[in-house]
């Protein structure tokens, strides 16, 4: 999951707050916080943010600044790469299993693995994805 | 003692645009109380007082027109003295030709058979080295010309496109996949973030949603944000 997922996920689960609320509390500007939950990019380079953003939804920095690592377009790639590759990819989701399969199709959204143990399909959130690598 | 709604206004350092802003009242009704066109609705009186702090007595019911500021007379400049006439330059030595233009010629000539460094030298008259920057631009263009005029012209192909096309950029798949699943019937088993699973059939999605009808009738939508992963199950189980 990225940075900007786990963010945008944070947000959900404190009730919703907007930017404007979130920018108040914490003190980091609105359009970066739309930067962090809206780019595909590498985002987050300001640590003193990221630390305000921690305190605020309550998790320690180094969860943000490890998922900072993983931004979206690096799971673009390796979904591409699998893809055109015929190379099967594991994906590993936040606080559940882990999957094995060879990607049908994969888009802003969402991935579908056609899984290596059983031939059963699946539709694979992107938010939900921690972690991957190419098999 | 009353006084004129624009003597008030100015006092308050005020335009009529912010007073308009702050009371609710046009900004053109306020031009015509404040030229005196018009005397002040009772509705709006109160409105303007209340943005302007004051008591509704304290705004004339209808104002004296505003004074109208002299304008300086406009200053005549006097008339220009004409330039005078700068001599002619002399005419620039001619500059040799840059590498890189000789470098590109030669790079044209090779798509061409029958152009190579001799056949340009001696359309020239004299060695590509010798070339002003002028006569190297000129051999360029024509040879750029015949280039042009020689490719066969390009058949736009169904899939070309202006832009990049990128998955990352659209969630058609995803769409496509819920559309084919909702139209076919089939039951989407759905694990959300927290572990708990929901089952149903596809009654709508969006972008950002998915509404299930359980098997009890229960009708469930789930924001994709709290989805982990789904599968589809056919509709026969």
């Amino acid at each position: 999951m990225s940075l900007g997922d786990f963010v945008r996920y944070l947000r959900a689960i404190k009730g919703g707050p907007d930017f404007w609320t979130v920018e108040e509390a914490t003190g980091v500007p609105g359009r970066t916080l739309r930067e962090i939950e809206q780019r595909y990019r590498r985002v987050g380079e300001s640590e003193e943010d990221l630390q305000k953003l921690a305190d605020y939804y309550a998790v320690p920095v180094d969860e943000l600044t490890w998922r900072r690592e993983k931004w979206r377009k690096l799971l673009s790639v390796a979904l591409y790469t699998a893809q055109t590759e015929d190379h099967p990819i594991r994906l590993i989701l936040r606080d559940g299993p882990t999957f094995e399969g060879r990607v049908l199709w994969w888009d802003l959204g969402a991935t579908e693995l056609d899984l290596l143990d059983g031939g059963e399909r699946l539709v694979v959130q992107r938010h939900a994805v921690d972690d991957w690598d190419l098999v | 003692m009353s006084d004129n709604l624009w003597e008030i206004r100015r006092r308050k350092k005020m335009k009529v645009r912010d007073l308009a802003a702050k009371s609710g009242v046009p900004a053109s009704t306020i031009h015509q109380y404040e030229a005196g066109e018009n005397p002040i609705s009772q509705a709006h009186l109160r409105q303007l007082a209340r943005a302007l702090i004051v008591d509704t007595w304290d705004i004339k019911p209808v104002s004296d027109p505003k004074p109208r500021a002299q304008r300086a007379p406009a200053k005549t400049k006097p008339p220009r003295e004409p330039r005078p006439q700068k001599e002619a330059k002399p005419a620039r030595p001619p500059v040799p030709a840059r590498p890189t233009q000789i470098e590109h010629l030669l790079h044209l000539a090779e798509r061409f058979p029958d152009v190579d460094r001799a056949t340009l030298e001696a359309q020239a008259g004299k060695t590509l080295e010798e070339l002003t920057t002028k006569e190297a631009s000129e051999m360029l263009s024509q040879l750029q010309e015949r280039l042009r005029q020689e490719q066969p012209p390009r058949v736009k192909q169904p899939f070309d496109r202006h832009r990049a096309y990128l998955p990352e950029g659209v969630d058609e798949f995803e769409l496509k996949y819920l559309a084919t699943a909702q139209q076919a019937g089939d039951i989407l088993h759905v694990t959300l973030f927290d572990r708990k699973q929901l089952e149903g059939q596809i009654l709508g999605f969006s972008p950002y949603s998915i509404t299930l009808r359980q098997s009890d009738g229960e009708e469930t939508t789930v924001n994709k944000l709290a989805i982990a992963y789904y599968r589809k199950k056919g509709a026969d189980q």
